[in-house]
């Protein structure tokens, strides 16, 4: 084999493996992840969340606790690809589009958890950060974590 | 007045992704980006083919005098073959209809190889194995008119930024820009360029002219190739001037041809070398 060829081989061959392996490596986290993702938010469907900041006159809410909940999600290098590709051409980039909603929603269910712990059903000004995690030349984000953060009540009738 | 009553609805999946599989989306992304990868090469191509010959010579010429000439001695003291070459490059030269801005020098190189070429900048390499095989004036000429064309017609700058722009566009996809050797393998003038089919053609076309005005007959124009073919079947390993010429029948057919419809004799005497 010559230079040129070793190149080529280096240069395609092996990105080209890695993106057919992380591709379905990816692709069968990302399911399984949505399907525990939904089987945990039907379960924690009584806990209420809200984006509003002051609590209503007409609540009546007790114990405040600020609950929080996060979650890292590691980039694959098919999602990688996809994304480079958009990078050139423009438009959605749907590979890291599930991303960030698996991070997002992980991220509620585990504030959720918490709040239901110390006794709370109800969250109020829920807010969500994002942040991206870089490798160490930080060309490329490796990862992504999204972190959702609230007030969390026990409404004291239960039902409201 | 009664407390709001909040649920918690079920929202549908698919909302902010999961509108395209990503296999489908990285298909039409890579198709998009081949095309415009294509049509940028494509058009780099054409614009390139287009403005090259429109660069002065002057250009061409310093580009290659800041090259180091690996091989070519220039200020060695001159072998009578160099200074008989440098006189008869500059007769033939005459004949040939340069530009005033063009200079050709010529390199008479020795050793075994059997090429001789033009390359950027008007220079011209003739090695001894080819020149040996030369076995008069005439055909000497006939070679030297076929150099001097292709760099009249600009082939070298040609095949050059066709070349760097080949180099380059590996260099994008290899993500190894290789473009420096490039530049610094083509400011050697040691390394052949390519040149394609229909400008050996012309070249040959336009040396027959000069070979006409100089001796008034093609008489001996062709020997060269003759004999190269001849060299060609006796030894293995076919000589590179032949890896990168027309096949020596089609040239003298072509000048044929040529001689034919311009009323051009092959009766004449042949000059001998020196």
């Amino acid at each position: 084999m010559d230079e040129m060829s070793l190149e080529f081989v280096l240069n395609f061959g092996v990105p080209a493996v890695l993106i057919v392996v992380a591709y379905f490596t990816g692709s069968l986290i990302e399911q399984r992840h949505f399907r525990r993702i939904i089987k945990k938010e039907n379960e924690l469907r009584d806990i209420l969340a809200f984006a509003i900041r002051r609590v209503p006159k007409d609540f009546a809410l007790l114990e405040p606790k600020l609950v929080c909940g996060s979650a890292v999600i590691s980039v694959d290098y098919f999602k990688k690809f996809a994304a480079g590709l958009r990078g050139i051409i423009g438009g959605r980039i749907g590979t890291y589009e599930s991303l960030f909603e698996r991070a997002r929603r992980e991220a509620i269910v585990r504030m959720k958890d918490e709040a239901r712990r110390h006794g709370g059903n109800i969250v109020l000004n829920v807010k969500l950060e994002t942040a991206r995690i870089y490798a160490g030349g930080g060309r490329a984000t490796v990862s992504v974590e999204a972190m959702a953060y609230g007030t969390a009540y026990s409404k004291s009738d239960g039902g409201a | 007045m009664g407390v709001p009553k909040h649920t918690n609805p079920k929202v549908p999946e698919g909302i902010s992704s999961g509108h395209e599989h990503p296999l489908a989306e990285v298909a039409k992304s890579s198709a998009i980006v081949i095309a415009l990868f294509a049509v940028v090469v494509v058009g780099s191509y054409v614009a390139v083919r287009l403005v090259t010959p429109l660069l002065p010579f002057a250009w061409e010429r310093a580009l290659t005098q800041r090259m180091p000439q690996a091989g070519i001695d220039t200020d060695s003291a001159e072998s009578p073959t160099q200074r008989y070459l440098t006189s008869l490059t500059a007769r033939v030269a005459a004949a040939s209809d340069l530009p005033e801005d063009m200079v050709i020098t010529v390199h008479y190189v020795e050793g075994d190889t059997v090429n001789a070429f033009a390359t950027l900048g008007g220079h011209i390499v003739v090695f001894e194995g080819l020149w040996t095989l030369l076995n008069s004036e005439n055909a000497a000429a006939m070679l030297l008119g076929h150099e001097i064309a292709h760099v009249r017609n600009r082939d070298p700058i040609l095949s050059a930024s066709g070349a760097l722009l080949a180099s380059l566009a590996a260099g994008i996809l290899l993500d190894d820009v290789g473009l420096v050797d490039t530049l610094v393998d083509m400011g050697s003038l040691l390394i052949a360029l390519h040149f394609s089919r229909e400008q050996e053609t012309q070249a040959d076309s336009d040396a027959a002219r000069a070979v006409i005005k100089l001796y008034g007959h093609l008489n001996g124009a062709t020997d060269l190739y003759a004999r190269i073919q001849t060299v060609a079947k006796e030894v293995k390993q076919p000589p590179a001037f032949l890896a990168s010429h027309p096949h020596s029948e089609e040239r003298i057919a072509n000048l044929r041809r040529q001689a034919s419809r311009n009323g051009w004799t092959f009766q004449g005497d042949k000059k001998p070398l020196p």
